[in-house]
């Protein structure tokens, strides 16, 4: 005769099992099939017909709001953090003619970039991934993203303040508050792309382009290698705008 | 070698494609005067195809004699395109003669120049 209390008990048991995964945040069978976005992309070109124009914002852009055109007037160009190699972050890094790769894993999508040799991890969500501390901060921010039918969509935030967040050519700057939004959809052979930008601090409201790109066939062109001499060679035909101030020293890296 | 006035024979060399279209969302107009285009030949003093931007820096002697240093800019392109376009390290040597076109650099104290529709060496032959 069986035991009712066992049989009760196991019952108990099968049932935490089947329900741990969505109360305890671990790995859960894949859902719908992901779209595939995978693959190495060329740069894009704005689906509204303007190249690349929808992907720059002008100086008197009503977007900006009068702090971030402050700070473009005020800051320095000799200053900006490209000149030491620094790397671009996004939206900026889409600005650039220069591929991307995007390969999707089961629990992360993983974004390389040619521009500065950038890689960024995409934490897909539902996969138990821990958020980084509250004092983290990253160039590239911390990001999230998910499936939303045929799209993935990617949330970033926990960016550090940027001098060059929105745009490195135009001195145009991004603060702990940038979120970017980025949803890849696939059409086709093409990927498009759309970036939302916010940030309360220097954007009036939120900055939108869709892009669309189409498959390469070659690799990254990789490594980018950033040559710090390269780097600072168009420092010698600018000038700073605050020619009082003590002369730069800049920090020498030793060679490898 | 000294800066010609009269025109050198160029060619009509392929637009720099990708170096315009990064021209024009870098923004040089604060680093190269685009209303003006000046010729220049020069000799090759360093070549160097690299990240983030390859650089090229020739010597040309002036109308009084002195010698310059000019940095020839590829209007902000990374080595990668360049590459496509068929540039390697051995594009140009050190010693040989190049002449280019474009824009000159505001610049009151260091000379530089943006390209604009190419180089070409000394034999008239379009680089790369």
């Amino acid at each position: 005769m069986v035991n009712r209390t066992l049989l009760v008990c196991s019952l108990a048991i099968a049932l935490a099992i089947l329900l741990a995964p969505g109360m305890t945040g671990l790995p859960q069978a894949p859902a719908a099939k992901a779209p595939n976005v995978s693959g190495v992309w060329g740069w894009g070109r704005c689906i509204d017909g303007t190249g690349f124009n929808c992907m720059l914002i002008e100086a008197n852009s009503p977007l900006l709001t009068k702090r971030a055109r402050s700070f473009v007037a005020a800051f320095d160009e000799v200053a900006a953090p490209k000149y030491d190699c620094a790397p671009m972050s996004i939206p900026h890094l889409y600005t650039d003619p220069y591929a991307y790769k995007l390969e999707q894993r089961e629990d992360r999508v993983i974004i390389s970039y040619e521009k500065d040799d950038v890689v960024r991890t995409v934490w897909l969500e539902g996969h138990g991934h821990k958020r980084p501390a509250l004092n983290q901060f990253f160039v590239h921010g911390y990001s999230t993203g998910r499936y939303e039918g045929d799209t993935l969509v990617v949330e970033t935030t926990r960016f550090t303040f940027d001098p060059m967040g929105l745009n490195a050519d135009f001195k145009m700057p991004t603060s702990a508050q940038k979120r970017v939004t980025e949803r890849f959809t696939r059409e086709g052979n093409a990927l498009v792309l759309e970036v939302r930008t916010e940030d309360p601090f220097f954007l009036n409201k939120p900055w939108v382009y869709r892009v669309r790109s189409q498959p390469t066939n070659a690799e990254l062109a990789l490594p980018w290698d950033c040559d710090l001499e390269a780097a600072r060679q168009s420092l010698l035909l600018l000038k700073t705008s605050y020619p009082e101030d003590p002369e730069i020293k800049r920090i020498e890296e030793p060679k490898n | 070698m000294k800066i010609s006035r009269s025109l050198a024979l160029f060619g009509l060399g392929l637009a720099v494609l990708i170096s315009t279209t990064v021209l024009a969302h870098h923004s040089t107009n604060d680093v190269y005067d685009e209303s003006r285009t000046i010729q220049i030949s020069g000799k090759v003093v360093s070549w160097r195809l690299v990240n983030p931007h390859p650089f090229l820096v020739i010597e040309v002697v002036g109308a009084d004699g002195k010698t310059e240093r000019w940095d020839l800019s590829f209007g902000g392109s990374a080595a990668a395109p360049l590459r496509r376009q068929g540039y390697t390290p051995e594009t140009f040597k050190v010693g040989e003669i190049i002449n280019a076109r474009g824009n000159p650099s505001l610049s009151s104290t260091v000379k530089g120049v943006l390209i604009r529709g190419g180089l070409t060496r000394q034999d008239g032959s379009r680089v790369p």
